[in-house]
């Protein structure tokens, strides 16, 4: 017991009381009164809860299948072979980048575009970022093929194509 | 749907106006459970005056504990599926009003003092209208004083001193243990002392 040594407490008992219910109350709960889910409908609802819960696990692990399939988490990488193998086992285009294009060019990343048919190469130019995307050989002036495989490459910056020919040449 | 207005053999003996329903009566509950309306109404016509009270004495305010009353007993007709007869149905149903009294309080409510009392005693009979009025005037300064306690105060005094219940069971009712139960008693206790030492 707590000790309350100045307030009695059959005062506290007496002022707090119960009381009556007003009759109305009755009234008020049958006017907004809803009958209860019987326990059958309780049950289907479980049920049907439960085939979406199972139905959504799943289908989280079919999409974790799939996200499962490429090499490189995110679809990045940032080692120059493990690119190159990259970008050819997804578009097709095969790349030769130099095996120190990281360090010449610091080679950060790449991203397929448009599904499968380019890919967008990040890289350092100089004392920039700088975006190399390269598709296949359309005839078009930006066309390049210098060894065999034939591909336009594009640029913001035009001054940047000339650094990007160090991703996989030396001059 | 269930929900019936025909008469459970179980509740033959059941009388809406009489109460004689005991506590945790499974056969009541259970056909309550299977929605049947004559036992809802004796669910009803037994612990309107608990439920009534406790919202009175937590809200300070006969139109919020009227309001509060109403909630608690739609949620026991929606719920009442969800009791397991393992658990007492009185802690059940004090927790529905525990909440009830809660959610009200969150809505904002403002909590007035009311006069009931005082209007009762101005119309009492002559010879005792002083008493009765100083009588009401300190019964109401403390249901006034409780109203205005913390919540987590106020409720141990009503469940503690409206119901009478243990430390145990109201340790049990609002999820704490019964030291955390003594602690806030004891808390509330020196408030109400400090606030209403002018009425001793």
């Amino acid at each position: 017991m707590v000790p309350m040594n100045k307030w009695p407490q059959p005062e506290l008992r007496h002022s707090l009381r119960e009381v009556s219910a007003p009759p109305e109350l009755w009234d008020r709960i049958q006017a907004h009164k809803t009958p209860p889910q019987p326990a059958t409908n309780r049950l289907l609802v479980w049920a049907m809860a439960t085939g979406v819960v199972l139905m959504a696990i799943g289908l989280s692990a079919i999409r974790r299948d799939n996200a499962a399939f490429p090499v490189f988490a995110g679809d990045r990488c940032q080692n120059p072979a493990q690119i190159r193998a990259w970008v050819r086992a997804k578009t097709g285009l095969d790349l030769p980048f130099r095996a120190d294009s990281s360090q010449s060019n610091q080679l950060i990343a790449a991203q397929t575009i448009d599904g499968t048919r380019g890919v967008k190469i990040d890289y350092r130019a100089g004392n920039h970022d700088a975006v190399l995307l390269v598709s296949r050989a359309d005839g078009s002036a930006n066309s390049h093929s210098r060894f065999g495989p034939a591909f336009t490459l594009g640029s913001e910056n035009p001054a940047d194509l000339q650094l990007a020919c160090k991703l996989c040449h030396l001059d | 749907m269930l929900w019936k207005t025909g008469k459970n053999p179980a509740l033959s003996s059941v009388q809406t106006d009489g109460m004689v329903l005991s506590t945790n009566d499974r056969d009541v509950i259970e056909a309550c459970q299977q929605g049947d309306a004559g036992a809802f109404r004796t669910l009803f016509e037994t612990y309107k005056d608990r439920v009534y009270s406790i919202a009175l004495r937590y809200s300070g305010n006969p139109a919020a504990a009227m309001d509060i009353a109403q909630d608690t007993f739609l949620k026991l007709l929606s719920r009442i599926g969800d009791y397991r007869a393992e658990a007492s149905f009185d802690s059940w149903l004090y927790r529905l009003v525990v909440n009830s009294c809660i959610d009200d309080q969150r809505r904002g409510r403002r909590m007035a003092p009311f006069l009931d009392g005082l209007i009762d005693a101005v119309c009492a009979p002559a010879e005792s209208v002083l008493h009765t009025l100083m009588r009401t005037e300190t019964e109401q300064r403390i249901q006034d004083v409780v109203a205005r306690l913390a919540p987590e105060h106020r409720i141990v005094i009503v469940l503690r001193y409206t119901e009478g219940l243990s430390y145990d069971e109201i340790a049990s009712i609002i999820g704490c243990s019964p030291g955390t139960v003594a602690s806030r008693l004891s808390r509330a206790h020196k408030i109400l002392e400090r606030r209403l030492s002018w009425c001793r």
